[in-house]
């Protein structure tokens, strides 16, 4: 795996912000197979969002679409059609496993639709915060299997709030054999990043294309040792601290299942994520992490998670 | 890694199970460095356990004792293993490095070790012939080892093992600092054996040879989902398979508790269990029955059926 990022930009807008993690999921072997501008741009083949802005081939008008598939992954060309509301805090995501969003009328304002479409963001609250109050960062894997995460948090600094909208892999080896879409995908438009979120707003196919499949939320086990939670470390638990040995942060893999939340049959184990990863000690958001190697920086921390980062200094 | 295993026993008394252990260690590179019978035979260099009754040579006499080498050889990982005063009741230290060198060693005295860390002082084994034994050791480096016993007619899924659960956890590679020179976890119990609320008789050194080491409870690590546990025994089978599923465990010490605490490592051995299962229960993960449950665990097993 390699990632592309997108990363320490200046305050954006919402509209800007979809613009640029399309822009970056291009760089990294997607394709936009069909888009509208809200206004009477329409392609049924290609990508006519040109920019984040307003007017005439832009995503900042109510209605512009995109419709965005992955390479080649498990024999399926995965895909997501993203819409801006009527606003650019507001968006609708919807997910396609297989069956692509070929369907219904599209046209310059209306999305197409897919006959295995999950909704993740129905635009009916606000997905993003208020235009220019916040920083945006991305990375997108450019290799199968291709997944991408996308966070936000306050400028000058703070919790992330909204914006969030991850493709987790499950790590080879880790999710059942049978499981043709070993994905967790993440949508938060509110505190993001943080324990409880991450149980609730992750979502995956449990048992795809065998009986009884369903799209329920995969919740993010923590652990815990002697009854205390040692990870993720969070505002409320000092986690499982430095390490002992050499000072350096611990960081785990995140296990997802369905437990507690959906019922009835079937829960079960999702797998364990490839590279988002719980803080093993409480971390302001934006600090980075050197995993890696020391200095490397190659980990910025968003709230209880940490996720691949590209060695630069973030810009709070 | 290369298991040796011993299984499939008839019942046993606590000393032969615990002859049984050392046979095994020495098969699988382990040497006996003294011993003494607990009654008049005595070796400051070799082993004069020959049995687990009483009697000459027997470790079934009080005080018996063994001193136990890593297949790593001088400086290495030592247990001085010492029946107390019953079949039931063991004695077993650990030195990190020094050796069971010290005191005044002699048929009824054990060595010590100015870097023993006490494992179990107390009950070890149940009543004599009411559990099955059977145990493993890696003849690989870090040479970990495990010993599990359970009712015969096996033990309900609802309820812990009897008797005696020994281990030396490695932690897998990569998975601790490279400035932990004692990568291991001991795990040494009766009652509630080999079950997720047992948290109090992991131990492990932290910060082994830095300022402030410590040899300390290092409590295996659980996975919830909001207050729900997950592994061990929360899951249940695969969805797609129906076979039960595996966890990793973690090992560290939470930093509420008093200093070195942190993170260990994840363990190389044992691994948590998706559902409820009687003990024993074989499993097959990547080969034919190469787990066996016990408690809220699956350990190494090799491929054969199991007398319960």
């Amino acid at each position: 795996m390699s990632f592309v990022f997108d990363v320490n930009n200046s305050t954006i807008t919402g509209a800007q912000a979809m613009f640029k993690l399309k822009t970056l999921l291009v760089s990294a072997g997607w394709v936009v197979k069909s888009s509208g501008d809200g206004l009477s741009a329409f392609s049924s083949s290609s990508d006519i969002i040109s920019s984040g802005s307003g007017g005439a081939n832009g995503l900042a008008n109510t209605t512009a679409w995109f419709r965005i598939q992955m390479p080649l992954a498990n024999s399926v060309r995965r895909e997501f059609m993203i819409q801006r509301n009527n606003a650019n805090t507001n968006w609708i995501i919807k997910y396609s496993y297989s069956a692509n969003f070929t369907g219904g009328s599209p046209s310059a304002t209306a999305s197409p639709t897919a006959t295995d479409s999950q909704t993740l963001q129905n635009g009916g609250g606000a997905f993003f915060s208020t235009d220019s109050t916040y920083r945006w960062n991305a990375a997108a894997d450019n290799a199968a299997p291709y997944g991408f995460w996308m966070g936000c948090f306050p400028t000058g600094g703070g919790s992330p709030s909204g914006g969030a909208f991850c493709l987790f892999p499950m790590d080879s080896g880790t999710f059942p054999v049978a499981d043709i879409d070993p994905y967790a995908i993440y949508s938060s438009n509110t505190s993001s990043f943080i324990v409880s979120d991450f149980q609730s707003n992750t979502k995956a196919w449990i048992r795809k294309g065998l009986s009884n499949e369903t799209f329920v939320s995969v919740g993010a086990c923590e652990v815990l040792s002697s009854n205390v939670v040692i990870f993720p470390g969070t505002s409320g638990s000092t986690g499982v601290g430095p390490n002992p040995h050499d000072g350096y942060d611990n960081v785990i893999a995140i296990p997802f299942g369905a437990y507690g939340l959906t019922t009835p049959w079937p829960l079960g184990l999702k797998g364990i994520s490839s590279f988002v990863k719980w803080n093993g000690s409480n971390r302001t958001t934006g600090d980075t992490l050197s995993i890696a190697s020391s200095g490397a920086k190659d980990r910025i921390t968003y709230k209880d998670v940490n996720l691949p980062w590209n060695g630069s200094t973030p810009t709070i | 890694m290369t298991f040796l295993f011993d299984v499939n026993n008839p019942t046993l008394t606590g000393p032969q199970a615990m002859y049984k252990m050392k046979q095994l260690l020495v098969s699988a590179g382990w040497v006996v460095k003294s011993s003494g019978d607990g009654l008049s035979a005595f070796s400051s260099s070799t082993d004069i356990i020959t049995s687990g009754s009483s009697g000459a040579n027997g470790w079934a006499n009080t005080t018996a004792w063994v001193r136990i080498q890593s297949p790593a050889g001088a400086a290495s990982r030592e247990f001085m293993i010492q029946r107390s005063n019953s079949n039931t009741a063991w004695l077993i230290n650990y030195s990190y490095s020094a050796g069971f060198s010290g005191g005044s060693p002699s048929a009824t005295a054990a060595p010590t070790a100015t870097d023993s860390q006490t494992i179990i002082n107390t009950t070890l084994f149940n009543t004599d012939n009411n559990y099955r034994w059977n145990a493993m050791a890696d003849t690989v480096s870090p040479y970990g080892f495990y010993m599990m016993t359970f009712d015969p007619g096996g033990t309900a899924p609802s309820s812990n093992p009897p008797g005696a659960a020994w281990m030396m956890e490695p932690m897998v590679a990569g998975s601790f600092s490279t400035l932990d020179v004692d990568p291991v976890v001991h795990y040494a119990t009766n009652g509630q054996n080999w079950t997720n609320t047992d948290t109090t008789h992991q131990f492990a050194y932290l910060k082994k040879g830095l300022a402030g080491e410590g040899f300390v409870n290092v409590s295996w690590g659980h996975y919830t989902i909001p207050n729900n546990t997950i592994f061990p025994r929360g899951l249940g089978t695969d969805v797609y398979t129906g076979k039960f599923m595996l966890m990793p465990i973690i090992y560290a010490r939470p930093t509420s508790l008093t200093a070195p605490v942190g993170w260990k490592g994840i363990g190389k051995m044992a691994r948590w269990i998706s559902m409820f299962a009687t003990s024993p229960t074989l499993i097959s993960v990547s080969t034919s029955k190469d787990f066996v449950c016990v408690g809220d665990v699956a350990l190494p097993w090799n491929g054969s059926d199991i007398l319960v």
